[in-house]
Parts: C-alpha cells; structure tokens; sequence
C-alpha cells in the first residue's frame, strides 16, 4: 500500500491502511502525508477504551490521486489527555477539535477555539466518555421535572 | 437567458393542485394504486391465539414501547399466557417486532390513524380485530383491547 | 467603524434547518460569522453505543431527513465488511434504485429551498409537491414515507414489488417533464444569473484541503464522486459521467466555477444522471435473493475491528466509522456528515464579506444541513 511506504509502518485493513502513530509523530506523520497526495482530511474520531485507560485517536486521510484511505491511530492516556492541534494543516480539524475537546474532555494544544460547540453550559464529565452513565443523567434532570396534570384527565 | 420565461409558471393558474383534500379525497398514488398500500407500517395486530408469549419484541424494542399483560384465560395454552401492550407514544414503527416474532402473529398493519384527547388511549394490546377493517379506517373501540375483555375463539 | 450582531436562525426560513448563525454586519457586509449549532443534538452517537446491532438500524437513518438511505447504506456496509458478508446481486440493484430515487428526492428539496432564498416562492412549492410523489414510491417500497428502514446489513428489508418498476418509470419521466419548467423558473431565470453568479465562492486551490465534497467540490472544477473513486453496490455497472465545473450542458458557463450558481446547476444536472441511473438499475436488475439470512438480533456479536464506509450523498460525503470490540454492542460509531465542514467551516469563511442578503443563499447553495453535523 502507497500510504505504509510513504510512512514506512502500519498494516492494511481491508483495503485501508492502518498507521499506530505515537503522540509526537503525529503531525509529521499527518504532514508527510498530505504533502505525498492525501489533500482530502476526512475526519477525526475519537474512541474510549475504557478497559485499556486509553483514548484513541483516529485521522482519516484520503487520497484522490492513490484512491487510498489512511487511518493514523493516536493512543492517549485518559488521565489528563492532550494532544497538539492540527488545524493550521486542515482549517475543519478545527472543528473536529471543538468537538472532541467537549464530548471527551482531550486538550488540544495551540487550538485556540475550544469554546464549547453543541452542548451548552456543561459542567459534568464529558458526556461521550463511557464512564458517564445517561441512563442515570436522564433520570435525574428529567424526572425531577414534575408531571403535568391536565384537569380533564381527573374529571372523565 | 429570458425575462419572460418565468412567466410560464402562470399557466399553472388553470391545473389542479397537488394538494389532496385528505380524508375527503383518498390519497392515490400516480398510477391510481390507493395509499397508503399493505406495506406502510402502522399500528400492530397480534393473533392471540398464536402468539405464545416469549417477550422476544419486549427485548429487541430499543424503545421500550412493548410491554406484557396477563390474561389468565390464556392459561393451559402453548407458551406463557402473557400478551405484548404497545405504547403508541414511544414505538417508532420500525417494524423489527414483527421481524423477530417466531410464531410470525404480530403484524403491523396500513391503519394509522388514532385520535383521541386521552394518552391513555395510545396504549393498548393490540389484537387481529385490526386487519380486518378493509376499508382501513381504525374504529377507536374496535382497536383498544382490555385484557379482562378476552374471549376464548369459537 | 459601527457593527451591529446578527442572529439568523434557530427559526428562521433563511437559514437551513435548526442551527444558528451569529453575524456581524457592517452596513450591508458580513464583517465575521460564526456558527453556532447544538439546537438539534440528539446525542445518537452515545446511545448507538447502548444499543445492540440491529437496534441500531431504525436509529441511524434518522440523522438526515432529506436523504436518509444514505446512512442506513453506510452503516449496513460497514457492519458487513466486519462480518465479512457478500449480499446478494438483486439487493445490491434495490439499494442503488432506492439511493438515487432519495437522492433525487434531497436535490428537489434542496433546489426549492435555494429558489426560496432568491424570493422566487413558486418552485419551493412544485419542488415539494413533485417531491411527495417520490415519498409515495418509498412508502409502497419500504412502508414508510421518511425514514425508511429499509437498507439492513445483509440486503434489503423486502423485496420490490412487482407493479413498482412502472410507478418508478412514470414519476420518472414525469420529474424529467417537470425539470424544463424549473429551468424556466429558476435556472434560465434572469433573476437567478444576476443573483448568483460569482457568490459565495470557495477559493479553488483551497477547495479540497478545506474539505468541500459532493456537488461542492464537483462545481469546483474537480470531478471527484465516491461512486466512481470507490464503487460501492452496482455502481460500477452503471454507465454515467461524473458533472463537474466547466461541462454544464445546456447551461452556460457565466463564472470560473466554484459559486452559487455553478453548485446550483450542477444539483440540477445530477437530477438528470440519477433518473438515468435508476432507469439502468431497474434494467439490469437480476431475479434472486433479497437478504442473507441474520443470526439472531438478541445474541448477534460482531467480530473486532475497525471499519470506515463512505458513500455520496446528495450533500456531500458520508462516512461512518465503525468500531467492534467483539461484544453485541458497538464500542464506537462515529458519522461523518459533509455539513460538518461546509456549515462550519467553510460557511464561516466564505460569508466574510459577503452581502447580507447574500446570507441565505450562499448557505442554501452549500446544502448545509444540520443534522448531521451534530448527530
């Protein structure tokens, strides 16, 4: 596969490279690549490993010229998670960023918009991380809400 | 490029609308095929007598719609004598009830419409009275089912 | 230098869908917009997590309205790469005719929000009521008129009926007719050339690295369609050229690409390669099996891995990565939606200096639609 020569490691996943990437050589990594042909930053997607105390961070890169998908995989400690930005190299990982940085609780470094993007006024623990129990979330905000009683429903 | 092409939309003044006057004017498709057809996925029927009680809807509902209640004159029968109540306020009709149903006796049926002021009403055990309705509209009394109400066939 | 702030949306028929964009005006120019979405957060990705595999099923095509086969095709995909399941011939055939039949369904939708945005009222109103001929085809299909939970890993839920392929034909043919009425209201419309032309424009040479895809990109000069670079179903059987920038048709070419109006005629021409791609699937289409038999849903375990499918919708690409530890849940699902980076972004950008009145169809041309980008 084009993208495991370019990198020199990694394995192929049904039709997909597969590169483990360590936190520093990431960028070089990422960097390397787009300058080789990957121009298209698919996304990044994050994983909770829960049982390894591991997060996993995942690049998706594609080729147009290779017709080639690369995965270059980020592991990270869950205690105090952090990880250097990317967005001066593709502008949406930006976004991808926010997202992450709100759902998992993983720092980004040199990112400097890190405000919060779909949730609002969040002070719990991240709330894609595994450890956060919605089941019980949603208990306790909304069944503190007290049941509307219609006065029809008594009557008839 | 034209300034006067649009103007061909006025014709339109003289069509007939899409819209239809619904209940009034029945829904047809354009080959004239009568909507909605037996594949739409409305409410539920259940064959009472087939089903045998083995709550394999209640565990692949994500919705938690499917619930169970027992009618006592069930007992003796193959299988528990339990029978699935349906919430209509949280099923979605996705129909994966029905795809897992090893005796295949819950269905669900073209007949949709439910109208009613109590929430109550949308939560009832659905039985085989459903389908029989040719002509799909749903009578209210004909559809809420009592678990007490049962009956023995023949 | 005095700015007024600007919210258009969460309600709003200028803005697309239930997101919100706050801008900062000076005079009549968009000095800064930012997008601010989280309105429509149903929080699906975690609770795919709690769900077993075939519960999730009726879960994922709800993350687009428009166009929702498109997720359910992505996720049955991946879900089948892990099981390492080959689908029959005739339920590949079903899954292309029911993606172009709502994909055809989403560009009407998205062509009568745009003209809505210029204030030309007449074609929102056609485009949805054609549109709805299109859902009645999906309701004798799948049993339902929007989400149609119909595309499961494996196949295709049911089989076609027999008398479907003639309904097919003749709203085919009918859309075909309808199409020379919306060039003449919209797409040759005066109005449309003086609007649209050179707005809203993605610079070319960031295009690609700002990750614009779909009718976007394709209106940018690059002809690149993931049904092409990576065929999924029966694509590859099917015969058609991919539309991109400087090969309009009949249409002229009034700008150097990569604005308002290129991207609009693009969708219009890709109406017309759908209706000839759906007319050669129902050609083609062998007799056969329509689903592989399931292991039951209860106890159904997927084996590990990773898996990341992507298909073309009407928006853009979608891709969805899958993650398997083995178990009968899934450890992670995450969708990429093309919204994420033309709301976001690239919206973000490319309103900068814009004209206000510009706003809602510079972003209706983009096709931003929110759901996906907060899933």
């Amino acid at each position: 596969m084009k993208a495991i020569e370019i990198i020199g490691k990694g394995e192929e996943m049904h039709g997909r490279a597969y590169i483990p990437s360590g936190r520093e050589e990431a960028g070089t990594i990422i960097k390397k690549l787009k300058e080789n042909g990957f121009a298209h930053f698919v996304m990044l997607s994050c994983v909770d490993w829960i049982d390894k105390n591991e997060f996993e961070l995942v690049y998706h890169m594609w080729s147009y010229e290779h017709k080639e998908h690369a995965m270059i995989s980020v592991r990270l400690p869950r205690d105090n998670p952090s990880m250097f930005s990317m967005h001066e190299l593709f502008p949406q990982i930006e976004t991808y960023e926010r997202e992450i940085h709100e759902m998992y609780g993983i720092d980004f470094e040199g990112n400097s918009r890190l405000t919060p993007f779909l949730l609002e006024g969040w002070h719990d623990t991240p709330p894609m991380r595994k450890d956060f129990d919605s089941k019980k979330f949603a208990e306790d905000v909304f069944d503190s809400i007290p049941e509307i009683k219609e006065e029809e429903d008594e009557g008839i | 490029m034209s300034v006067l092409k649009p103007l061909k939309a006025w014709k339109h003044l003289a069509r007939k609308p899409h819209t239809i006057r619904y209940p009034a004017q029945e829904h047809l498709d354009m080959e004239g095929t009568r909507l909605p057809t037996d594949r739409l996925r409305g409410f539920h029927s259940n064959d009472l007598e087939k089903c045998i009680g083995c709550r394999m809807c209640g565990q692949i509902c994500m919705n938690d719609a499917i619930t169970y209640e027992e009618i006592p004159e069930l007992e003796g029968k193959k299988g528990k004598n339990i029978r699935p109540v349906v919430d209509y306020g949280r099923c979605c009709f996705c129909g994966l009830c029905t795809d897992i149903c090893p005796t295949n006796s819950l269905h669900l049926t073209p007949n949709f419409k439910l109208v009613s002021t109590d929430k109550h009403d949308y939560k009832f055990m659905p039985t085989q009275l459903i389908t029989k309705n040719e002509d799909y509209e749903v009578e209210l009394d004909k559809v809420i089912f009592d678990a007490k109400e049962y009956k023995e066939k023949f | 230098m005095k700015e007024y702030e600007l919210f258009i949306g969460p309600q709003h028929p200028g803005v697309t869908g239930n997101m919100m964009y706050h801008l900062w005006v000076d005079g009549d120019t968009v000095t800064k917009a930012e997008c601010n979405v989280g309105y429509l957060h149903r929080g699906f990705e975690k609770l795919m997590e709690s769900r077993n595999w075939m519960q999730n099923v009726p879960l994922v095509c709800r993350i687009c309205v428009p166009e929702p086969d498109v997720n359910e095709m992505a996720y049955a995909m991946a879900v089948e790469q892990l099981m390492d399941w080959e689908i029959p011939e005739r339920a590949k055939y079903i899954r292309v005719v029911i993606l172009e039949l709502a994909r055809i369904a989403a560009y009407l939708m998205s062509i009568g929000s745009y003209a809505g945005s210029l204030g030309i009222y007449t074609l929102p109103q056609w485009a949805l009521g054609d549109r709805d001929y299109f859902l009645d085809i999906f309701e004798q299909l799948t049993g339902a008129r929007v989400y149609h939970i119909y595309i499961w890993p494996g196949g295709v839920r049911w089989d076609m009926p027999e008398k479907l392929p003639g309904l097919i034909e003749k709203t085919l043919s009918y859309t075909e007719k309808r199409l020379k009425l919306y060039d003449d209201v919209l797409f040759k419309n005066r109005i449309f050339f003086d609007r649209a032309v050179g707005i809203g424009k993605i610079p070319r040479g960031k295009a690609i690295e700002w990750g614009v895809t779909g009718p976007n990109l394709r209106a940018c000069g690059y002809g690149y369609d993931i049904r092409k670079l990576e065929p999924y179903a029966v694509y590859d059987d099917m015969d058609f050229e991919v539309i991109k920038y400087p090969e309009l048709g009949d249409f002229d070419v009034l700008s150097d690409g990569c604005d308002a109006y290129t991207r609009m005629i693009v969708r219009r021409l890709e109406i017309e390669q759908s209706i000839s791609i759906v007319r050669q699937a129902l050609e083609k289409m062998p007799e056969g099996e329509h689903i592989i038999k399931h292991p039951n849903w209860l106890k159904w375990k997927v084996p590990p891995g990773y898996a990341f499918k992507r298909v073309e919708s009407s928006k853009g690409e979608y891709g969805y990565f899958v993650v398997s530890d083995g178990s009968s849940k899934p450890v992670r699902i995450h969708v990429r939606g093309p919204s994420y980076t033309h709301g976001v972004n690239v919206a973000e950008t490319i309103l900068k200096g814009a004209n206000m009145a510009d706003v809602s169809q510079i972003l209706f041309s983009l096709d931003v639609c929110p759901p996906d980008i907060e899933r």
